[in-house]
Order: structure tokens, then C-alpha cells, then sequence
């Protein structure tokens, strides 16, 4: 069976460490006591020797990357053995049933040691595990289909809650159906469907521009747009080749086809666009945000606890400091007419020849509800009183650990360019010489390729690759 | 017939008269209502078990009551006795009222132990009875724990355990002994040597010739009767019981005898001979006693044939009141496990 | 080697209401428990092997034959099917004994007189008799003592309806359970854990009793619910401590009395953690820890169950003389914290 990589405990009170050097790449052969990778500490690098000889795999912990004290970021093979799937499953799987005692490791064959020996029966990794004696008693025949497992707390939740087990994925061995299993289901059920007001739990409107595989590229428009307005966008992404993953761009809440809920603080827009996601089945993605899209993109990115975000790109996103051009925004909100928001749309290019009739056509769709533009002021109101920025999401920048690229155009009249400058070093910021407000819009495809780029960063990490940071 | 070795005195023959004048003719009479009354008692549960009115099985003492009413008319209702699975006729002897223990094997709720312990269990704790015992030799010990305690309490009631020749080779036996003598306990132990445990002889199962024999390694007097002759068995009774309260500790009391029956109803008796069952069939003790009391004048024929009449009536009346008795609920099945329930039941 | 054990629900009665609590040894608290009865009641009497003028294999009874001489504290030959027999005996005709056996192994040799016996004379003789036997096992491994003096038995008395088996695991509880036996009509088994002996912790001076069958939780938790007898209950604490670290929060029960048990403090402990460990020193098959799985399993509890029971015993062999292997042939501290963490779906 394969021997464990953990990230071992090595000062007494940590409980996460991060790797700051993989001394190996992934397939490489490796021998007991040899040096396979740094970690991080408060105090200081520690080395970490490999703890078997043999081949390592399953390398799944990226530089920089916190892992907490004891999980798996690796695995040492047997010349010629067979991988063995460690996908986690809530927690509560062990590869083939080792528990981290450290008297089992020695007692191997005898089974003096009764108290492990009922216990790992019962928590036996639904993995095939060629080294547990009852792993074939423990898989289902193949005729018929395998017998639904749920501990009596969850039954008893499930009938509470008026739910049916076989809908619930199980976190436990063998599938096996727990309590938490059962409410998180029951959370779910009790979120109300789009039509429902209530908000934290408000779901958007989203439109999915393409299907993909992998984690899905997730667009977020700016103040006063909505989610059409990444269409060409998206296909210059899709014309790049560079990337399977599938776009999904969501209207903010009082934009587009959203409901004005969930619209009053930051948090509720957060909390919503998580909501939204993870009931399209989204628990991973890539996140770009364009201006107001920007900010809710960066606080996502910090604050989401269900929703792990890959790799961020900002547009010229609002939040990064006070100055924002509040007349455009009183422009916009205030026009009752298409000829009193052309002006005002021309302000967002650097070349105001770049405004064309289907731009100001698609704008004025939207904006020529009054209901919507007094619900965009209530926004703008909020956010962007006097046109000064409420937001200060600067420091949020410091603690992300995917990779973040911000791209600004340096003739931006909407917001300044300069709240580009003094970003955190890890953080890259492009900028565009002829851009105003919409980059991705007047350097699409540069854009584009900086995004599929950025998104290519954060997958690469994860699969491998030595990454030296001397 | 076997031949008897002579290893220990007994009390010769012309001491008969003397023991029988020693007490008045009521405490005799009674003696022989008991011994009567313990073989037509015997002899009823037989057929009342023949005719499947009890349930399990019995151990008849028939052939061995000068043995049980002997040994026990010294004691009063302030001594204890323990007894063996083959003790109907202590617990007679005892002062048992028969038609509890009627009562008491067919199973009802009026018997001795309401009906929850059966023959081998028979008791009457309130009179000094601590009760048949159905493991050879278990009586032993517990015998001597009484015995302790009275010690303990300073009174000179004293303790006659009843065992058969089966229990002295159970190490409860040597332990009992050895206990009752290290502490000078007021013991009476007394074996009814039948001659055989269930299949197995004496001679096959036990090193020495008298069990009485015994007591030497136990540093107390022992002593071997016939168990058939009440007389004999009453004086030596009388003495150990006499030494046992003044305080000079337990007496070995071999009392010779032999079962008429089977060791229960399921024997077959084939490990003895026609011959044998016979021959002891010969040395009936009760018709012994009453030829000895009638030879003394101490009874007449008329009184006898009177006394077996109310033996009669007694056992009549004692089947009848067993027969319509009512037995134990169910729902009282784990009434008498402990005598305080404390905490979760059980 | 007990440290501080919190005791979230004791009883104590005490008969003033201010007696001085001191601490007091295992040994030194059953001593006092002794001393307490026997002259309070003059019916109560000790025996058993060597506990006279040598005070006892433990010094459990010290120099209690000083001072209430031979009468109060004898000494038997080696005998305990005879002994336990006349401490039967005595039991049922006004005396109120405590026998000493030795060592718990003992227990062998006198089965005929407290399984057939003792338990069964209530029960046999309709209600006719009782046989209020107080009978004192110094049981347990990890003093190297092997096989046949080492062993945890009670599992096999609480077998037998009749009896009634504790198991304290503090000095408290030590005393006040002897004094509840002593007041107990039934016979009562109690067996002591050696290591035990010299553990130490507070004991109110004066007459109390603990009841049994009643539990004690001695640390309230919400994860998981860890049911300990004996020096178990000692370890579990422990492991309670470290798991607290690592931020899994255990419920500590201490059975304290294995019949009878107190079934409700098992359900009601369960039906808030949904998880159960066992941790026992008797052999793990058929002990202890089947009754209170069984316990889990047929009552209400059983719907509040998210996990699989552990039970932790002693391992299936005799007890070795090696001592590595005597100590891997018990739960440790260490096999209770690991049980624990994989029993909430944590690693390492």
C-alpha cells in the first residue's frame, strides 16, 4: 500500500503549514530520507524527508498553498503499484483504513491489538484497498445495484425533514449517509428558488455562455450592465483554444435579471452570487470581475467559505480607493432619454469612436426602465454616495493565495488607473495604453489572453511542477 | 452385605435403654410421628411425581429417617441447619409443616420458596432452616458462616450441616472443616453415609474406610453410627451438639445408613445389587424404633397405629392444600433477585 | 498517575454538612470506608487472606487489625471457595462481611459460592433469605503480575442476575461505594483496579455513600460520547484533554456500576454526541462493551447514532509479563484519543 506524505505537525501549536519548496516533481523516484519539500513556518523552513522510498505521487498540494497539519500532500508508491483513488470524502477517509496510531504501522499481520481491529472494520475507505481482508465482502455484487447506508441519526434527520435518503450524497464510507449530510440537504431545500425575496439567500440570474469541463470561468459585469455584455468577450476567450473550462456570467443583484434584493451590502451580494453558485452544482471556478462585477469578485474571493475561487482577474475593479466618477454615475442613472446617456456611455472609452449603436442599444435596454434606474441610483447611492467610493477592499488583496492579475486601461475616466499602483507584489497588474473603463471591450483579445493565461497559472500549480522559489 | 470395619467405637447396645429414659414418651412419640411422617412423605411425592403431578425430579430419602430425626431433636428453632438435595427429611425434622413443601414441589406460590426453588431448595430461614442445597457440598461453608455468626453474636445456638457421603471428597468439605476448627466453630457435621453418591461407592470414591476418619485432619472428634438406629444416632447427636454449645467447637457425626431408592427418579439402579436393596430393606429403621420403644413400653401398639393415622390425615390434607393452591404470576418472574433495586433496573 | 479528576456530578452525603474534604489515597479512602462501618456497626467484620498483622497484599487494610483486633479483621487460611462460603453464610444469619480476596483471579475458586450461591439464595428461597455479602477484588493489569493475577473479570458476575458489581475509580467513590455496598441487602462485588491503589484525589471525612448504579459524568462534551469503567474512566479523562486540543470535545462517563447499569446516562449522553466508545480493561469480545453498544443499539439512542460504535478492550489473550505487550494488551490513552478522532471523521 502507499505510504502517506503528511504535512507533519513541527512546532507544537500549528495546525496548518504551507509548502514553500517541492524539492520533487510528480513520478519522480524517491528514496527514504531524502529531502522533498519545505515547509513555512512562523518561525522559520523546516525540511521534510521522504518518509519511504519508492516513487512519489499524487503531488496535491501547490506552493503557497495552506494545508492543515496532517492531510495527505502526497504518496510514495512501490515500483509498479497501482494508484489508489484518496479522493476525500468529508473528511472521514483514510487511505485503506490507517488510522495515524503509530503502534499499528508496526503490528502489520497479528491481531493482537483488538482495539484497532473492530474498529477500522467500520471505517473502511470505500476506495478499493487491496491490503483490507474485507474489501471484497465490502463491495457490492455486481448484480443489482449497491444497498443505500445511512446512520440512524440520518434516517431519523431525513424523515424529519421530509427528505429521501437516496437524493443525499453520503460523506461516509461506503457512502454511508450521515446526519450532516441530511442537513446540509435540509439547508438546501429550505433556500428558496429564484422567485423566493428573501435574501441572504437571494439566487441570481445567470447565463451560461458556454459549457465546459474543469472549474467554469465565472463573469461578473460592472455597475449599470448585465450579463450579455460578456458576449463577445466569451468568444474571444473561446477562440484562444487555451482553455475547456465553461463560462458562466452572472447578473449582480438589481442588474439584469436578477432580483433587487441582496443589494444593500456587499456581504449579501457575496453571500448570494455563493448561493447561486453552489446550487449550479459550482464549488470551484475562476472569477472576473469588471468595475462594480470587481469589487464583488475580490470580496468573493477573500471572504467565500463554501466557494473556493482559482484564479481572479479584476478589470478595473471598484474598491481599490475613494475616487470614482460620480457624475458619470448620476449620468447614467439620471438619463430619461437614449441622447442624455450617449454622452455619458462615450466616457467609458479611451476613443470614443469605439462606441458603437449596439452598445448604446444594449445599454439603453436596460436603463430605460425607470424602476431600474431608481434601483440603480438605491445602488450607486449605496456604494458609490457622492461619487465616492464606500468600498475598501484594498487589504483584502494581501491574504489571496490564487493567482490575481488586475488589468486597468490607462485612460480610464470611471475610475482611476492609479488605484493600480501599490498593489501587493504577488499581485500582477497589467496596463493598457488606449484603454478606458472597458479593456476587455477595447484589448479584448489581449484581455482574453491574459485571463485564459491567469486561469492556466492557477491549474498548473495544482497538477505539479516543481515550483523553486529561491 | 459388606463387612464393616471396625475403625471407630460405637455406642453398644445396652446404652439403648438408657438414651430412650433420658426423655419422656411425648418427645419420643413425636420422634416416630417425624420419622413416619417423613417416609409416608417420601413415599407420597413418589407417586405424585409417578403420576407426573411434579415437575423435574426428586432425591427420596426413603430408608434413612433415623438419620434425619435422630441427629436434628436436639435443636430448637433458635439452631440452624443446612441441608442437601436429599434433605426432605431434615427439613421435617426441622419442623417443616409438609404441606409447604407439598406446595412448594408443584412449583406453587404457598410452597416454602414460593414455588421458585423446588425440592433441592426447601427452606424455612425464619425457623433456623438455611435450606437444601442442590451442589454437593454447598451447604458446607455456609454452615460454617452461621456458625460464625453466632459466634459472633455470643449466643450458644449452634449449626448442624447435613451432608452426604458424596460431599466429602468436594474441597468444601476439607475447607469447611478446617474453618470450623482453626475458629472453634459450633458445627455439627453431619454425613449421611448412604454408600453412594449417585453411581459411584464409597469404597470407589473415598481414601479412607469412615469418613468420620476424616475429622483426625481436622483436629475434632469424629464419630460413626449406625444411621439406621435413631437411638444411636440421637446420643451421638446429643453430645456433638452438647460440645458444639459449650463452646468446644465442631464434631464429625457419621451416621451409616442407605437409600431404599434411587439417587433420583431417573436411576436405573444398576450399580447395586437386588440382594443389597434387600438386605437394608431388612434393617427398616422405623420399624426398628418402633420394636424399641415397644419393647420398652414406652408406646403401645394402639398409639402407634393412632399415630400413623394422623401422619395420614396430615399428608392428605398437605396434597390437597398443595393440589389447590395457586402458582406464582408471570409477571412476578424477577421479582426475588435482589432485595433492593438501586439505580436502573435491571 | 490520576492527576486532577474533575467530577461534574458527584454525590456526596455527607452526615454533617460540613465535613472537611482531604485527600486521601485509593487505598487509604476503602481503609477509612472500613473503619467507618466497623464502628458504626458492629455486625460488620473483614476476612481474608494476610490482611491482619500484614495489612493486606495492597495495605488496602493496614492497621485496621490494631485497632479493631482479631474479632473484626481476620485472617483465613487459603481457602476461598470455604471462605466465601462462611462469609455466605454469615451473611444470611445477621453478619455483615467483607471479604478480601486477594487478587480477582481468585474469584475462580470460589465461583461455587457466589455464582451458585450467594447470587441465587434471594431468588431460590422465594424471598425467604438474603445475603447481604460485600466481597472486594483487587483486579487488573500492569503491575506484572501475568496471567493469573492480573485479570478483569467483572463482566462474567454481571452476568449472573443476583449479584451486583462496581467499579470505582476515584478515591471518593472508592469509599462512598463501600459503605453504599455495606448498606446494600444483595451481595456486591467490587473490584479495584491495582494501579489504582495509589491514586490519589478528595475525600470528605465522615459517613457517604455513592449509589449504585448511577454513572458519573466527569467531563461533559458534545462530540463524542466515551463510556469508561475502572482506570479507563482515568485514561478517557486523559485522552479527553488532548483531544480537547485538537478540538474534539469528549463526553467522559464513568460507569462506576456494572449491575446494575445505568442505562439512562448512556442513552441521554448518546442522543447528544451520536458517537460512542467503549473503553474497558476486560477482554474487548463479550465484555462490558457489548452490553453498552447493545444498550446504543435497542434504545432510543440508536436513532441518534452517526457513527459505528468502537469499543475498546483488553486484547484476546492472557495477560503477558513482558511489560510492552502487557501494556499493548490494554486500551491506552493514546488507542482511546486515536478512536476518538477517527470516530469524528478526523486523521492524525
Amino acid at each position: 500500500m502507499p505510504t502517506e506524505v503528511i504535512l507533519p505537525r513541527v512546532d507544537m501549536d500549528m495546525t496548518e503549514g504551507m509548502i514553500a519548496a517541492w524539492h520533487v516533481d510528480e513520478g519522480d523516484e524517491v528514496r527514504e530520507g531524502m529531502l522533498i519539500f519545505e515547509i513555512e513556518t512562523s518561525k522559520a523552513t523546516m525540511e521534510i524527508d521522504a518518509p519511504a522510498s519508492g516513487i512519489i505521487r499524487q503531488i496535491n498540494a501547490p506552493v503557497g498553498e495552506s494545508v492543515p497539519v496532517g492531510r495527505a500532500v502526497a504518496w510514495i508508491y512501490a515500483a509498479g503499484e497501482a494508484l489508489v483513488d484518496h479522493r476525500e470524502r468529508g473528511g472521514a477517509a483514510v487511505a485503506g483504513g490507517a488510522s495515524m496510531h503509530p503502534e499499528e504501522a508496526t503490528q502489520g499481520q497479528t491481531q493482537t491489538k483488538t482495539p484497532q481491529t473492530y474498529a477500522t472494520e467500520a471505517y473502511e475507505h470505500a476506495a478499493p484497498s487491496d491490503q483490507n481482508p474485507h474489501a471484497a465482502d465490502d463491495v457490492a455484487s455486481t448484480d443489482g445495484p449497491e444497498p443505500l447506508r445511512a446512520t440512524p441519526a440520518a434516517r431519523r434527520l431525513a424523515r424529519e425533514h421530509e427528505l429521501r435518503l437516496v437524493e443525499i450524497a453520503g460523506s461516509g464510507p461506503h457512502g454511508r449517509v450521515a446526519a450532516q449530510d441530511v442537513l446540509r440537504a435540509a439547508m438546501l431545500e429550505e433556500i428558496p428558488g429564484a422567485a423566493s425575496n428573501s435574501a441572504p439567500h437571494t439566487r441570481l440570474h445567470s447565463i451560461t455562455l458556454r459549457k465546459g469541463s474543469g472549474d467554469p470561468l465565472v463573469l461578473l459585469h460592472g455597475f449599470a450592465a448585465e450579463s450579455n455584455s460578456w458576449r463577445p468577450f466569451s468568444q474571444a476567450v473561446a477562440r484562444l483554444g487555451g482553455t475547456e473550462a465553461g463560462m458562466l456570467a452572472v447578473d449582480l443583484p438589481a442588474h439584469g435579471k436578477s432580483p433587487a434584493e441582496a443589494a444593500g451590502s456587499l456581504e449579501e451580494m457575496v453571500a448570494a452570487l455563493e448561493q447561486t453558485l453552489l446550487d449550479a452544482g459550482i464549488e470551484r471556478c475562476h472569477l472576473v470581475g469588471h468595475s462594480f462585477g470587481g469589487a464583488l469578485a475580490l470580496a468573493t474571493s477573500a471572504q467565500a467559505s463554501r466557494l473556493e475561487v482559482r484564479s481572479l482577474a479584476l478589470l478595473a475593479p471598484a474598491g481599490l480607493g475613494p475616487e470614482s466618477n460620480g457624475a458619470f454615475l448620476r449620468g447614467l442613472t439620471d438619463a430619461t432619454r437614449r441622447s442624455s446617456l450617449v454622452p455619458w456611455l462615450r466616457q467609458l472609452f479611451a476613443d470614443p469612436a469605439r462606441l458603437d449603436e449596439g452598445f448604446v442599444a444594449t445599454a439603453w435596454q436596460q436603463l430605460e426602465s425607470p424602476e431600474v434606474r431608481e434601483r440603480l441610483a438605491m445602488v450607486a447611492d449605496t456604494f458609490f454616495p457622492d461619487g465616492t467610493q464606500m468600498l475598501d477592499l484594498r487589504h483584502l488583496l494581501n491574504d489571496l493565495t490564487m493567482p490575481v492579475r488586475v488589468l486597468w486601461g490607462q485612460q480610464d475616466r470611471i475610475l482611476p488607473v492609479r488605484h493600480a499602483d501599490g498593489l501587493p507584489g504577488h499581485i500582477a497588474v497589467h496596463r493598457f495604453t488606449g484603454v478606458g473603463h472597458l479593456p476587455y471591450v477595447e484589448a479584448e483579445a489581449e484581455v482574453a489572453r491574459v485571463v485564459v493565461q491567469n486561469m492556466a497559472s492557477a491549474m498548473a500549480v495544482n497538477t505539479s511542477a516543481r515550483v523553486a522559489i529561491r | 452385605m459388606q463387612e464393616i470395619v471396625e475403625a471407630l467405637p460405637t455406642r453398644p447396645a445396652m446404652a439403648l435403654r438408657g438414651v430412650l429414659f433420658r426423655h419422656d414418651a411425648a418427645t419420643l412419640r413425636e420422634a416416630l410421628r417425624k420419622m413416619i411422617l417423613v417416609r409416608r412423605f417420601e413415599e407420597s411425592a413418589e407417586q405424585a411425581y409417578m403420576r407426573g403431578l411434579i415437575h423435574g425430579t426428586m432425591h427420596l430419602s426413603i430408608g434413612q429417617e433415623a438419620s434425619a430425626i435422630g441427629a436434628t431433636l436436639p435443636l430448637t428453632d433458635d439452631d440452624y441447619i443446612t441441608s442437601t438435595h436429599r434433605g426432605h427429611g431434615h427439613c421435617i425434622g426441622k419442623g417443616a409443616d409438609p404441606k409447604r413443601m407439598f406446595a412448594e414441589f408443584f412449583g406453587k406460590e404457598t410452597g416454602y420458596c414460593r414455588g421458585r426453588g423446588g425440592s433441592m431448595h426447601i427452606a424455612d430461614v425464619s425457623r433456623g432452616n438455611l435450606g437444601a442445597n442442590g451442589i454437593v457440598g454447598g451447604g458446607m461453608p455456609i454452615a460454617v458462616g452461621a456458625a460464625l455468626s453466632i459466634k459472633r453474636q455470643r449466643k450458644d445456638s449452634v449449626v448442624m450441616c447435613f451432608f452426604g457421603d458424596g460431599a466429602n471428597n468436594e474441597g468444601a468439605f476439607h475447607e469447611s472443616l478446617n474453618f470450623a476448627s482453626i475458629w472453634k466453630l459450633p458445627v455439627i457435621f453431619v454425613c449421611e453415609n448412604n454408600r453412594y453418591g449417585m453411581s459411584m461407592s464409597v469404597e470407589r470414591s473415598t481414601a479412607v474406610a469412615h469418613i468420620a476418619q476424616r475429622a483426625l485432619a481436622y483436629d475434632m472428634p469424629g464419630v460413626t453410627v449406625d444411621g439406621n438406629s435413631f437411638v444411636e444416632v440421637l446420643n451421638a447427636s446429643e453430645e456433638a451438639v452438647a460440645h458444639a454449645r459449650k463452646g468446644n467447637g465442631p464434631t464429625l457425626l457419621e451416621c451409616e445408613t442407605y437409600r431404599l431408592r434411587g439417587h433420583s427418579k431417573s436411576d436405573r439402579n444398576r450399580y447395586r445389587t437386588r440382594e443389597e436393596i434387600d438386605a437394608w430393606s431388612a434393617r427398616d429403621p422405623i420399624v426398628r424404633f418402633e420394636n424399641e420403644l415397644l419393647q420398652c413400653g414406652l408406646l403401645d401398639a394402639a398409639s402407634i397405629a393412632t399415630l400413623r393415622e394422623e401422619v395420614e390425615a396430615q399428608i392428605e390434607a398437605g396434597l390437597e392444600f398443595a393440589q389447590n393452591s395457586p402458582s406464582p404470576a408471570r409477571a412476578e418472574l424477577t421479582r426475588y433477585v435482589y432485595a433492593s433495586t438501586t439505580g436502573s433496573e435491571q | 498517575m490520576t492527576a486532577d479528576v474533575l467530577e461534574h456530578t458527584h454525590t456526596v452525603q455527607a452526615e454533617k454538612t460540613h465535613d472537611a474534604v482531604r485527600e486521601l489515597t485509593y487505598a487509604q479512602a476503602i481503609q477509612e470506608a472500613m473503619a467507618i462501618a466497623m464502628e458504626r456497626d458492629e455486625r460488620v467484620f473483614l476476612m481474608g487472606e494476610d490482611i491482619g498483622v500484614y495489612g493486606g497484599a495492597f495495605q488496602v487494610t493496614g492497621d485496621l487489625y490494631q485497632r479493631f483486633g482479631p474479632e473484626r479483621v481476620m485472617d483465613t487460611p487459603i481457602s476461598e471457595l470455604g471462605g466465601a462460603g462462611v462469609a455466605v453464610g454469615a451473611a444470611m444469619t445477621g453478619s455483615r462481611p467483607i471479604y478480601e480476596f486477594q487478587f480477582s483471579d481468585f474469584a475462580t475458586l470460589a465461583m461455587e459460592q457466589i455464582v451458585n450461591q450467594a447470587a441465587k439464595m434471594r431468588f431460590m428461597l422465594g424471598g425467604e433469605a438474603s445475603v447481604p455479602l460485600v466481597m472486594r477484588f483487587p483486579a487488573g493489569s500492569g503491575t506484572g503480575a501475568a496471567a493469573q493475577h492480573s485479570q478483569s473479570l467483572e463482566a462474567w458476575f454481571a452476568h449472573v442476575p443476583g449479584l451486583k458489581v462496581v467499579q470505582p475509580s476515584t478515591p471518593h467513590d472508592a469509599k462512598g461505594l463501600l459503605l453504599a455496598a455495606l448498606e446494600d441487602p444483595d451481595p456486591v462485588m467490587i473490584f479495584e483496579h491495582k494501579l489504582l491503589y495509589k491514586s490519589k484525589g478528595p475525600v470528605p471525612e465522615g459517613y457517604y455513600t455513592v449509589p449504585i448504579g448511577k454513572a458519573a459524568v466527569r467531563r461533559v462534551g458534545r462530540d463524542v460520547t466515551i463510556v469508561a469503567t475502572s482506570i479507563m474512566a482515568i485514561r478517557s479523562l486523559e485522552a479527553a484533554a488532548q483531544l480537547e486540543q485538537e478540538g474534539v470535545d469528549a463526553e467522559v462517563i464513568d460507569l462506576r456500576s456494572i449491575r446494575p447499569i445505568d442505562r439512562e446516562a448512556i442513552i441521554e449522553s448518546i442522543r447528544k454526541t451520536s458517537r460512542l466508545i467503549c473503553v474497558y480493561e476486560g477482554v474487548q469480545q463479550l465484555g462490558i462493551g457489548a452490553e453498552i453498544a447493545a444498550i446504543a443499539c435497542e434504545s432510543e439512542a440508536f436513532d441518534y447514532l452517526d457513527a459505528p460504535v468502537i469499543r475498546l478492550g483488553g486484547a484476546d489473550c492472557p495477560l503477558p509479563y513482558n511489560p510492552e505487550l502487557e501494556k499493548a494488551a490494554v486500551p491506552q490513552i493514546d488507542d482511546i484519543v486515536a478512536a476518538a478522532r477517527r470516530i469524528v471523521g478526523r486523521r492524525g
